[in-house]
């Protein structure tokens, strides 16, 4: 039997006496069986806008369901309660990328200070008695070691930067930098 | 693109960017800042919107692409919780499932159209030509991935339901 594809405006109930036409009262095992068929065809992707609209109807409203139809009550309810969302934000994506760029400066040139004072402060290690830090009180009298402290900790600057691409380029930008100057004093 | 095409063509997909990323992630402060971000990223990305032929399409994949990065940001969180919690598995009830969640937590295990495709027909009830010409696809492939979203939908409520995995 067809299914009555102009029911838009139509309550469920006579959607189902009409399918049946047999003219008796419909009942609720009619209605079952109408949503099973009606479903086939759901998971076949065969169902109109409005036939979706009447069981979406269907099994958000009716009671006692079999228990196999749980799932697609669930199915239908879960599509039905995001359907009813909405949200009343403000999107503010204009301001919002001017507060971005304000960030994204602001770690960019805390890359860039963090990067001068290792220099500086590895040059000055460079300088003096051989000494270059102390790792849990111990002295590191070896410079490639302290450079490459130097770069670990540079490392943990450009990971702790997250996963914006701008900064950690300049990090690592930094982190060359740092190098030549190294090469360089070292000269 | 400029802030005036910006504003009259982006602005107006507020409310279906909010519920696909909600579709998504099944959270509501989620899905928010997943829309501020998406519209953060199209301006960010302004200049080459107008090459975009598709628009609604290039909408949803950025949403969907953020949200997805967020869910996979918040199962490594959650598994660094368990680890340091050292707390036991707690078998979860169906009925103590939020059903937006239920169908978020399935509906992010789909394929990208396929995810995109159920939440342009089923919840915003768009008509298949619509669709068809949001994912790049055509009608007939429209309905198949609609068709396998849906069982899969089914399949996984129906374990979720009866066993609580």
């Amino acid at each position: 039997m067809e299914f009555n594809l102009d029911f838009q405006d139509m309550n469920v109930e006579q959607v189902v006496t009409d399918h049946f036409d047999d003219n008796r009262t419909t009942d609720a095992e009619d209605m079952v069986v109408w949503c099973r068929e009606l479903l086939d065809r759901y998971y076949e992707g065969a169902t109109t806008l409005a036939e979706e609209s009447l069981l979406r109807r269907f099994l958000s409203t009716a009671k006692n369901l079999p228990e196999d139809l749980q799932a697609e009550a669930a199915l239908f309810g879960g599509a039905v309660s995001l359907r009813e969302e909405s949200t009343d934000i403000e999107v503010l994506p204009f301001k919002r990328q001017s507060r971005l760029s304000q960030i994204l400066r602001t770690r960019w040139v805390s890359a860039i200070s963090v990067a001068a004072v290792a220099c500086m402060a590895l040059m000055a290690g460079l300088n003096a008695d051989k000494t270059y830090g102390y790792i849990n009180g111990t002295p590191i009298k070896d410079s490639d070691f302290a450079v490459e402290q130097v770069h670990v900790a540079m490392a943990y600057v450009t990971d702790a930067l997250g996963q914006v691409r701008a900064p950690a380029e300049s990090a690592r930008e930094s982190m060359e930098q740092l190098d030549k100057v190294i090469n360089m004093f070292r000269k | 693109m400029n802030q005036r095409e910006f504003s009259e063509k982006l602005l107006p997909m507020k409310q279906l960017i909010f519920r696909y990323a909600l579709g998504l992630v099944g959270s509501r402060e989620e899905a928010e800042d997943i829309t501020q971000d998406v519209y953060a990223k199209l301006w960010e990305r302004c200049e080459e919107l107008d090459m975009v032929s598709n628009l609604q399409g290039y909408v949803l994949g950025t949403t969907r692409n953020l949200a997805l990065d967020r869910i996979k940001r918040r199962r490594r969180f959650d598994q660094r919780v368990e680890v340091m919690r050292h707390e036991e598995r707690v078998s979860r009830q169906p009925d103590g499932f939020d059903i937006k969640e239920l169908l978020a937590q399935v509906v992010a295990t789909l394929p990208d159209k396929q995810q995109t495709i159920f939440h342009l027909r089923d919840v915003e009830g768009k008509e298949m030509t619509d669709i068809a010409a949001t994912v790049g696809v055509d009608e007939p492939t429209v309905r198949v991935l609609l068709s396998r979203a849906r069982k899969t939908i089914r399949e996984e409520m129906q374990k979720i339901m009866n066993y609580g995995v």
